[in-house]
Order: C-alpha cells, then structure tokens, then sequence
C-alpha cells in the first residue's frame, strides 16, 4: 500500500547496490585501472624497536622492472613530516613527529622502511626482498607497565617521556578543581555502604574489514593530483594532502571507490601510506598505486581496544551507584598515525565511560602510553568497547554484592530522565533507556529463564543470562569534533534535479558497505512523491561533493540523512511555490503534495503536473517566475543537531557452559535498540546483526599477540582469527521506538557501537551461568581455556555432569 | 605474498612421467604438487621456492579409492572430499580417516586437497596424517631407478611419519598410495579434533582404532595425536591403558587417557596451555574411543 | 615453455580465452587483471582463509588465490561473472538481494559460488549444514545471519528450477 504513494521511509527497501555487487560488478579499489600506473611495494621493519644503522637500496633498484627505490633518508628532506595541524585534534596530548618512511629508527615490528616503485607487483616484492637494512637493537618497551616505568627506554625522541597522553576527564580544567573532585570521590567512597574495586584488562583487538587499504595517485602538472583511496574521509584526506605536500586545495581531487568493502574506522585516519603514495606521484610525475596485503593489514591496522582498568564504585544499600572512580591506562602502539594518533579512541571511551547510567559524581583519569607496536588506530565502537564492558561487568558484581537481579540493578541505576548532561560532560540528548531495557527483559522472560536455569542445575547444566547496554555517539556534533579532531560535525548533502525529473544525491561522505545510496534515495524519493529507482546516489569524490567529515561514528543516519533531507525539502518546497505560482492557487506550500510522481495540491488532486514536468520548467524554461525565486533545482544543506546526541542499546546473551572444559555455548542473543524512526528495517537489522557477531569475534576469538622481542604473532588470518558462521549465533533484533528530537526525520545514526554491549552481555552470561562456583570474568578474551581456567581456580572442574556418557565437548 | 619466479610447470599424465620430470632435477629445485592448500601457502609466503613445478593433478592412475576383501586402496591424488564422502571409509574400520577428511580446512580445500599431499606435508597439527597412524597403512613411494624404470618402495604409515614436516620420503619420490588394512571384523575408528574455531587447525587431534573382543573389550588399540610439538605421534601409553577397556566404563577409558598424558611433552602455547590440552586429551581419547569402539560392534554385525 | 611464462588456453565463463602469464602468477590475478574479471576479490595474504576469491574449477568451489593461473590450462572456470544465465539472476543473487545479504558486498561473490556448488550437492541443507558450508567465506558485515537465510530460499528456488548447472 505504501509503495504505491511512494513512501519509503520504513520500507524493506531492496537495496540499489544489490545488484551489481552480487553480478561481479563492484567497483572496489582494486578493480580501477590506471593506464601505465606503477606498483608499490613497501619494505617493513622486521624489528620492533632498532636504530636504523643503514637502508642500502642500490641492489634493488637495480632488479628488473624498478623504477624507483626510496628510504627514510632519501625523502625527508623533501616533504613534511607530521604532525599538521589539519590532522592534530584539539586535545592536550602529544604528536610525535613522523615521515612515512622510517627516519633514525624503527619503532614496531611492520612500520614501513623502504617503498619499492615498479611495473608490476611481482617485480617490486622482488626487489624489495633485496633492500638490506642494517638494524641495532633497542629494548623492546611492550607495554604500559614497562613504558611508563622511570627508567624505561623514551621510544619517541622528540619525546621526553612515554606518555603520549593524561587527562581527567571530570573536575573540571585546573589542577586544583581535578584534586578537589578526586577528594570528594573519596569522601564518597570513604562512607558509602558498598565498595566495589576491581581490576579490569581488554586485550588488543579491533576491526578487520575484508579489503585491504589501498592509495593510488596521479599527478598532472595543470590538474594537480587526483588520488583515489579506500577512505572514510575524502574531503579530510584532500585537506591534509594539500596541506602537507604544499598543493592548493583546489588542485587536490580525492577519490573514495564507489564500493569499498567495510571500513569500521580503518579507513578513518591519515596513514603514512596516505602521504607517501600521492608523494611519490608527484614527485615521479607517474602514477603510482599501492594495495595492502592482508599481513601489512593486521600487523599496521585495526590494532584498538588494549585498555585497563582499575575501577571503584560505591553505591548505597539499594544498589543505586552514588560515585565511580576509575583509572585508564591503554596502550597506545607508536602513536604516529594522522588525526588519532593511537589514543583519540582511549579519550572517547574515557568521556562515555558512564555509559547510559547516572553517575553524577565521577573520578575519571586516563593515560596512555607510547610502545613498540603499531598505533592504536579506530575499530568500531571506537575507544568504547573496553569501558563498556567493564561497566557492565560492574553492574552485575553489583547486583551479586546487593543480592539483587542484574536487570534490577541496571533499572535502578540508569539515567531516567533525558536529556542528561554526564559527569565527564556527554550531552546524552534522548531516548527512554527504561523501556528499551525492559521491552528485551521481556522478550527473553527473564523469570522463565530462572525458572529453567533453577532446573537445570538441578540436572548438572549451567546455562545463564547476561545484559550488556551501552549508548553510542549518533553522529558527532561540531561542539565535540572540533575538539576533538580539529574538524566539523554537520552533516551535508548536495541535490540536484535535471530535466527529466531525476535526482541525483551528492554525498561527501563514503560509505563502506552502510547503505548510504538505498536509505538516502528512500528518504529523497519520498519527499519527491517519486521512485527510488529515480534517484541516484553519488559518493566521496570531493570534486562534485559537498564538504563532509566522513563516514564513521554513525553519522550517516543522524546527520548525513538529516542534510539529504533538509535539501530535497528546500527543492520541494521551491518546486510548490513555483506550481502555486504557475496555477495562481490561494495555497501554502504545505498544501501541495508530491505523489506517484505527480504534484498536486491535496485538495484538489485532478490540478496536476509531472513532477519532471515541473522540474524542466524550473530549470530549462523559467520564464515568468514567482518574484525572486531563482531558477534551477539544486541545493546543499549543512545539517548540525542542536545538541549532541547519542542513541541506546541493550543486549542480552544466553549461554550454556560445560564445566568440565570450560565450553560454552551461546544460545540465545537479542537486542534492543532504539534507532529512532528506522529509514530502512532491512539495513538497521543488517548492521546490528553485523556489529554483535564483530563484538562476539572480539570477545572470543581475535587477539594480537606480540613476543617477547615484540615479533607480532598474528599477521595472517589462521593465527588472527576472525568468526565464521558456525560459531556464531543469529542475532535476534528488537526495536524501542522513541524519536530523536534533533533531527527532521527523527532517525538516530546507528551501527559504531553495537559492539560495545557485546562483551558484557557474553561475560556476564557465562558468570550467571557458574554462578554456583563464583567465578568472576573480568579480562578479555574469553575462550574455553581461559574459563576452565577461572574454574580450576575455583575448583569446579571436579564437577562432573550427571548420568552423561557422551562427552561435554562441543566439538565433539 | 606472491611468489618468487617459477621457470617452469609440467602437467605430467603419468607418474612415471613424473617421476622421470622429478630424477631429472640435479638441482632439487623442482617440487612435486598436489593439491597445493599447503604447499602454495609456503610458495607465496616465499618459504619455498621451487625453480620447476610438477603440477600431479592431471594423473589419473593416482586417483581412486579401490576396496578389496580385507584392504582399502587410496590414490594419493584423492581429494579430501572423495575420502570424507566414500562409503567404503565411512563409519567401520576407517572411519577415522573418514572423520579426519570431512573436517579439514574447509569445503573449498577439500575439493582440492589430497591424501597424500597432506601426508607428504605433515602439520604438526594436520587430521590426516593423525588418522592414518591410528589406521595404520602402508605408503607406496616411486620413484624413477636408475635404470629408467619406476622403483617402488613400502613403508609403514609409522616408518614414514618422522617428525613434524617431516617424512622418510626422499626428494626424488613420489607418494602413490595409501593402503589400509582391515585385521578383523570387529575393528573400528573414529578421529575428533578439538580447536577454538570450527574445522580449524586443531590444538590436539586423536584417532583411534579399536579391535574388539567378543565381549566387547579392547583387545588391541592404535591411538594417535596431533597437535603437540612433536606433530603427529602415536600414542603408545594410551594404547596399553586401553586394553581390557570397555564402552560400559567410559571413566575407566578417562584415567587411561589422564594417566597416559603424563608421557606425552605437551607445549604451552598461545592456543592453549599444557593443562586444558591434557584436559582435551582426557575429554577428546574418550570420545574418540568410545565411536571407534560403537563402530566395531556395528562392524561385527554387518 | 621454460622461460617462466605459459600460454594458457582455458574456458572460462563459457567462453574460450587465451593469454601468456608468467608461471608464478596466481589464478585470481589473471582473472582480475588479464581477464578484467574483477567480481573475484582477494581478502588475504597467502594464507588462503577468507574465501573472498572462490571460483568454480571444472565446476568445484576451489579457492583461486591458491592456484597458479598455469593450471587452469585446459580447464573450465566459473566466476560470479558467469553465475547468472545472460539477464536472469542465479536463484541465489536474487536470494541474496531478497534478504539483505550483504552489506559491502567484497565477500558476496566468493559466497555465491561456494553456495553455488554447495545447493548442487546438498540441494535442501539445515541451517547447521549451511553454516559449516559457509567455514571458508569470511564476512564481517552481515554476522552471517541475512546470509544463511539468503541460502536456504536459494535452495527451495533451486528445487524448482530443474536441471541448472552453474
């Protein structure tokens, strides 16, 4: 019924980029071809931390097919290195100064050395198997433990310490106001009824999209470069191009794919790889392209998470939380890596550490520091997932501490009246967390569940039931990224009508796989009265585009969409005017309707025009216009919310574990998310499907591991280990509907943090389970040996099932 | 990530072409393939880098499964998902070869996977290798003579395995079949592995042949583990412990796997510890015994 | 040919091609780049694990970056390219895109034409079976969920649709 007046918004949309994608007819990256374009291949130190003694370059560039060989020393004094304040946030940290290519010294086991320039990729891995480089070793500082110590080696010398970064993130700017803060906590702590200090520790682990990153560069001495990149971020790349290879902005064209295959904050940063490739375009007057491998991927890549915490809280009798104080301490890898610089994650999850609870009295303080491994670069659920499992871990030792169910505890301590400024100064602006919470307490009929778990027990079966929530940044506004990254927060969209009554959508931003050109054509198409199948999306090429911040942190849906909306309202509206106009109708705009094509005033449906009828005669014939209004349909629309804002997610896991090896099974997940008014159901239940099982394969199976000498161990994907379908569950996906106020379609981005609740809802599942043998999870990953170790602590595993022949193995 | 230079591929039809492509090489830059899961994950790493390949796809007459009264002969170029979906290995005396086949890799890699080019690699941790020691085979390695035709040569499964990739094949040979025996009717097998992810390559594997007494006991057993350190092993002191071991006492079966772990050199690694793999050896023997043990009696009354 | 190169004559999508490649080029490269076939993806290093490359050989799922181009010589080879019968989609494209099974697509052709051969040997698969059918396809986007439901109406089209080989 809906389809056949055109309005698609909350439609099961079949996605436009369907088609193509499963025909083979992507146009990823690697599938664009430059005509006489010349591959790279870059050398990279074997050693995690070693002075450069020599990098002898003369065989290679001697091997067949070489056009070119380049050092450290052979380009620094020929381009900047960073930092560049295009790419520095406004954060009290610090920037160590960097090229792409490493000058004096190596700092992580995979930090580029040499870049080989050849015909072919065969040939340039060829030659630069033949680079020789000279190493002398320098102590391997692999953690924060050993980084932050006195004594330990200064990684970075322009550095006078380790620490790259520390800030408080509540009591205020001044010394004295953070001291006065942290003495009250204490006061707080000091007398409250409950105390609950813990250690929590998250391994090193983020996000691997399936494509690799690649950078390809033209340089014309007129057009200036065009460069083509696996990119979030196009207008932000331009920018920092043109600000650190001294080319007018103008002259700079940065291109992101059509399709690219997943990004999760990847493809966010200005990397070495970004400077260095378009570099050697201009400086070779060729065009040069270079295409990860898989193992430069996971050893420079997608390397987040890694944070400890040390936690306290106090709550009163009830088990409402009346302060919390914690201290962060994450491990930053080297650090050089434009716009994050390894510990912009850390600071995010410090500022939403309190998650969707009411902690107005908080002690936050984190500090991250430098060490031989490659930085921290974003992974969805940027800078959050850590906390956010540990504030859910907390939340049911809490609930064990009061004798009272989990679910209770959460009710009692989350925020309940929005909007609600947080103690680290989040603006958390809508939603209604309590009913999204209990809207999946009841899908899962918690009582049910106790009843049956009660009963297996009995059997010798331990199943259980863990909740993990979390809000997430929908979309960043402008108050927070300008600080934090030195860049704008709106979102912003370019219109254009033609002739024949089709629509073109000019987006900055490029998308990864997040639907842009079906949800954005839904939203477009039903403010026109007209068919999706009408209206094209294009995306990230800055030359035809819009200024955008890039696809990440959930902009899409909050404030990318708002801006699409906001301009094809503004070229409706100039369209009715115009038919008032021409019809001398006694109408307001909101009088005429856009349907089926056709617009009309709703009162009188037979008065009619084609809506490309309409369309040519505002743009190829605009005689006797209204009164100032100009001809032409096209508009740009830059859309910030009025405040920033954040939406609510709850999840809930249900396992079975077998003691006896410390398997464990999960058998039930389901979510409840508020997303506001949904564009698409299709792609919102896609995306949340898609960010639990990225949370599950974090929790359970990928880790980065690193020797004793700093040697990375998990560089390929058998030892990195991602989640395939049979060892996850399907996610069941539930919706809390309250719209977001700030934004015209009410919709609220999703997808960053979904992975955030994750782990929480794993753990404390399992926990509930043992219940009976008390064990605590509070580090990550969680696996079968891990858990049979906490029981073995415990002495559980001498509990054998009963009356079962079979083995408790899963695999078996 | 790609290979160093190859000068030359040869698509031999028989394995005396083979074997003559292989004599030729003075250099022993020429290497065999078969299916080439492992083998072209060592060549694009650049581990290995063969001057010459010779590509063994093409040779018919080393492909097959070919049953007889008491015996099971397998072409070495069988792939993978032939042996995991033959009738004549499923369930019965070498259902361990069977199980181990059905879950290598995944299903792309069984199109194209062999028999013998897994045994020829000999992972430390790889399933096939593992299940023909507890089968117990005969391997037929060729070779060309010196006199210009084939030399053929017999080793047990057991003479071959040496160590972890490594075999007591000779560069110059070829491995043409592997041939099983059933001793008896009432014999059966079964092979499990344990990992974190699904049919990866495993933190311990076992495969277990079990000849039954009429009462059901275990009158003899060959046990084999893979995963450990020194790659695929038999198991000697599991194979005593299980003697006079029955189905109706699976525990008895657990402190003879518990006990006899005490002699293995088990590794600590970052897959597991020492411990949870003795914990698996415990929960993985058992299970694995007691299928050989339900398929020997299902074998008697065939 | 011993100068490291090989001719190759080879059928691939139905039609008769023929190229040089040196020796030690991999399959997946002389589809995407002699070929200009770049619906196959490349997902990982040497390792062979994500599944993003596989192609169809004389009809079986094999993985083509673990193939040298060479030895396709005299051989048949499907890729996504070739899935669909001229203008009408292969009952998994259209399942694919029914369900939302994909997001980025990079691992979708990969996916089809394992599922491709898959459904031809398992024509009714549990959702157990099709996900252990699925250990070789790496996907980060959809959380496999859309996949798998995308298979199991592929396979009840498939049914009905007699005698398709792919």
């Amino acid at each position: 019924m809906r389809n056949e007046k055109f309005a698609w918004i909350g439609e099961k949309v079949l996605r436009k980029e369907d088609v193509r994608l499963t025909s083979g007819r992507g146009q990823y990256f690697a599938d664009i071809q430059l005509p006489g374009v010349l591959h790279c291949y870059i050398v990279r130190s074997a050693r995690a931390h070693a002075r450069l003694v020599s990098v002898d370059t003369s065989t290679a560039k001697a091997s067949a097919g070489v056009v070119a060989v380049f050092s450290g020393e052979d380009i620094k004094d020929h381009l900047d290195p960073l930092p560049h304040p295009i790419v520095v946030p406004n954060l009290p940290g610090k920037f160590p100064r960097h090229w792409p290519l490493a000058v004096g010294k190596v700092k992580f086991h995979g930090e580029p050395v040499a870049v080989v320039v050849a015909t072919d990729r065969y040939l340039a891995e060829d030659a630069g198997e033949l680079v020789e480089v000279v190493y002398e070793d320098l102590p391997y500082v692999g953690s924060p433990e050993a980084s932050s110590r006195p004594d330990a080696t200064v990684i970075h010398d322009d550095l006078d310490n380790n620490e790259i970064f520390s800030m408080s993130f509540t009591g205020g700017f001044t010394e004295d106001s953070v001291k006065t803060n942290v003495d009250e906590i204490q006061a707080i702590i000091n007398s409250a009824p409950i105390v609950i200090n813990r250690k929590f520790k998250t391994h090193r682990v983020g996000v691997t999209p399936l494509e690799t990153r690649g950078v390809m560069a033209k340089w014309d001495r007129d057009d200036g470069l065009t460069c083509w990149a696996t990119t979030q971020r196009p207008h932000i790349d331009r920018l920092a191009l043109a600000e650190v290879l001294k080319i007018p902005t103008h002259q700079v064209r940065v291109i992101a794919p059509r399709d690219q295959g997943g990004g999760f904050g990847t493809k966010a940063p200005f990397y070495r790889e970004s400077i260095l490739i378009p570099w050697l375009a201009k400086t070779l007057g060729r065009p040069v392209r270079w295409l990860e491998s898989r193992e430069e991927g996971l050893m420079v890549v997608g390397q987040e998470r890694d944070q400890r915490h040390e936690m306290t809280i106090a709550a009163n009798k009830d088990g409402k939380v009346l302060a919390m104080r914690a201290r962060v301490v994450a491990d930053n890898g080297d650090g050089c890596m434009g716009v994050y610089w390894g510990f912009v994650m850390p600071v995010l999850g410090a500022a939403t550490l309190p998650s969707g609870y009411y902690l107005p009295k908080c002690d936050i303080q984190l500090r991250s520091y430098v060490t031989n491994k490659p930085s921290l670069s974003p992974s969805r659920s940027f800078g959050s997932y850590p906390g956010r499992f540990v504030i859910e871990r907390l939340m049911d030792i809490l609930a064990k501490e009061i004798g009272k169910e989990p679910a209770e505890i959460r009710r009692i301590n989350f925020v309940s009246s929005l909007p609600h400024v947080t103690a680290t100064g989040c603006h958390l602006d809508s939603g209604d967390y309590l009913k999204a919470f209990n809207s999946l307490v009841d899908t899962v009929d918690l009582k049910g569940f106790r009843e049956k778990q009660a009963a297996l027990r009995k059997q010798g079966r331990y199943i259980g039931l863990g909740f993990g929530t979390g809000v997430e940044i929908s979309g960043i506004a402008s108050d927070v990224f300008v600080q934090l990254e030195n860049q704008p927060g709106y979102g912003s969209a370019t219109i254009r009508i033609d002739a024949r009554g089709g629509v073109q959508v000019l987006e900055g931003d490029a998308p990864q796989g997040t639907s842009h050109e079906t949800t954005f054509a839904q939203v477009v198409a039903e403010n026109f009265g007209i068919d999706v199948a009408d209206v094209v999306v294009q995306t990230g090429d800055t030359a035809n585009t819009p200024f955008g911040s890039g696809s990440l942190g959930a902009r899409g849906g909050s404030y990318t969409v708002s801006a699409v909306h906001n301009a094809s309202r503004s070229l409706r509206d100039k369209m009715a005017r115009v038919f008032i106009h021409d019809r001398k109708l006694d109408l307001h705009v909101g009088d005429i309707q856009f349907e089926r094509g056709f617009v009309f005033p709703a009162l009188d449906p037979n008065n009619r025009v084609a809506f490309a009828e309409l369309a040519d005669r505002i743009i190829m014939k605009p005689v006797n216009m209204p009164p100032g209004e100009e001809a032409g349909l096209e508009a740009t629309n830059y859309f910030e919310a009025a405040k920033p804002m954040f939406y609510f997610g709850a999840h809930a896991c249900m396992v079975e574990v077998f003691p006896k090896t410390g398997e464990f099974k999960i058998t039930r997940y389901v979510t409840c998310e508020d997303a506001g008014t949904v564009i698409n159901p299709l792609v919102v239940e896609g995306q949340i499907q898609g960010g639990v099982v990225q949370g599950l394969s974090n929790a359970m199976f990928e880790e980065f591991l690193f020797d004793e000498h700093g040697q990375q161990l998990t560089t390929t994907l058998e030892s990195y280990r991602l989640a395939i379908a049979p060892d996850v569950p399907h996610v069941e996906v539930t919706h809390s509907f309250t719209p977001c106020p700030h934004t015209p379609l009410g919709s609220r981005g999703i997808g960053e943090g979904i992975p955030g609740p994750v782990p929480g809802a794993l753990t404390n599942a399992l926990c509930d389970a043992l219940a009976p043998f008390d064990i605590e999870i509070n580090e990550l990953p969680i696996r079968s040996d891990k858990l049979w170790q906490l029981l073995r602590a415990k002495e559980a595993t001498a509990f054998q099932t009963v009356g079962s022949k079979q083995s408790d193995l899963r695999n078996a | 990530m790609f290979p160093a230079k190859i000068d030359s591929l040869s698509r031999p039809k028989t394995v005396a072409e083979a074997a003559a492509l292989i004599a030729s090489d003075e250099e022993g830059n020429v290497l065999p393939i078969a299916g080439g899961m492992s083998l072209m994950q060592a060549i694009k790493a650049r581990v290995v880098r063969p001057g010459a390949i010779v590509d063994l796809n093409d040779i018919g007459e080393l492909k097959g499964i070919k049953e007889t009264a008491s015996s099971v002969w397998i072409g070495a170029m069988t792939r993978y998902v032939e042996v995991a979906t033959s009738d004549v290995l499923k369930s019965g005396a070498f259902g361990a070869l069977s199980d181990a086949a059905s879950h290598v890799g995944d299903r792309q890699v069984r199109n194209r996977g062999t028999i013998g080019g897994s045994l020829c690699w000999n992972y430390v941790a790889a399933c096939v290798p593992v299940a023909t020691l507890a089968l117990g085979a005969e391997i037929e390695l060729v070779s060309k003579g010196a006199s210009g035709g084939d030399e053929t040569r017999v080793v047990s499964i057991d003479d071959f395995i040496v160590g972890p990739m490594e075999t007591s094949r000779r560069p110059q040979e070829i491995l043409r079949s592997v041939t099983l025996t059933r001793p008896c009717k009432r014999v059966g097998s079964a092979y499990r592995k344990w990992g974190h992810v699904t049919d990866s390559l495993p933190v311990v594997g076992i495969g277990v042949r079990a000849v039954l007494n009429d009462n059901g006991t275990c009158k003899v057993a060959r046990v084999a583990i893979g995963g450990l350190s020194r790659g695929s092993q038999r198991f000697y002191e599991a194979e005593k412990l299980l003697l006079g071991t029955s189905s109706n006492d699976p525990a008895a079966i657990s402190d003879g796997f518990r006990a006899a772990a005490k002699t293995l050199e088990i590794q600590s690694d970052t897959l597991a510890s020492a411990d949870y793999r003795k914990v698996l050896i415990e929960e993985l023997g058992t299970s694995v015994v007691l299928s050989a043990m339900a398929r020997a009696e299902e074998a008697a009354v065939r | 040919m011993t100068d490291g190169t090989q001719v190759i004559r080879a059928i691939v999508n139905g039609q008769a091609v023929e190229a040089i490649a040196p020796i030690r080029m991999l399959l997946v490269d002389f589809l995407r780049e002699r070929l200009q076939l770049t619906g196959t993806h490349v997902g990982c290093t040497f390792e062979g694990v994500c599944g993003a490359c596989t192609v169809r050989l004389d009809g079986e799922a094999v993985k083509s970056c673990m193939l040298l181009a060479a030895q396709i010589d005299g051989r048949q080879v499907t890729t996504v390219e070739g899935l669909a019968r001229g203008e009408e989609p292969h009952p998994l494209q259209k399942a694919f895109r029914d369900a939302h099974a994909l997001q980025c697509g990079y691992c979708t052709p990969g996916i089809l034409m394992n599922m491709s051969e898959f459904l031809e040997r398992n024509p009714a698969p549990s959702e157990s079976e099709i996900r252990s059918a699925l250990v070789g396809n790496i996907c980060r986007c959809t959380g496999y969920s859309h996949i798998v439901e995308a298979v199991k109406d592929a396979a009840t089209n498939m049914k009905v649709v007699e005698g398709r080989a792919a």
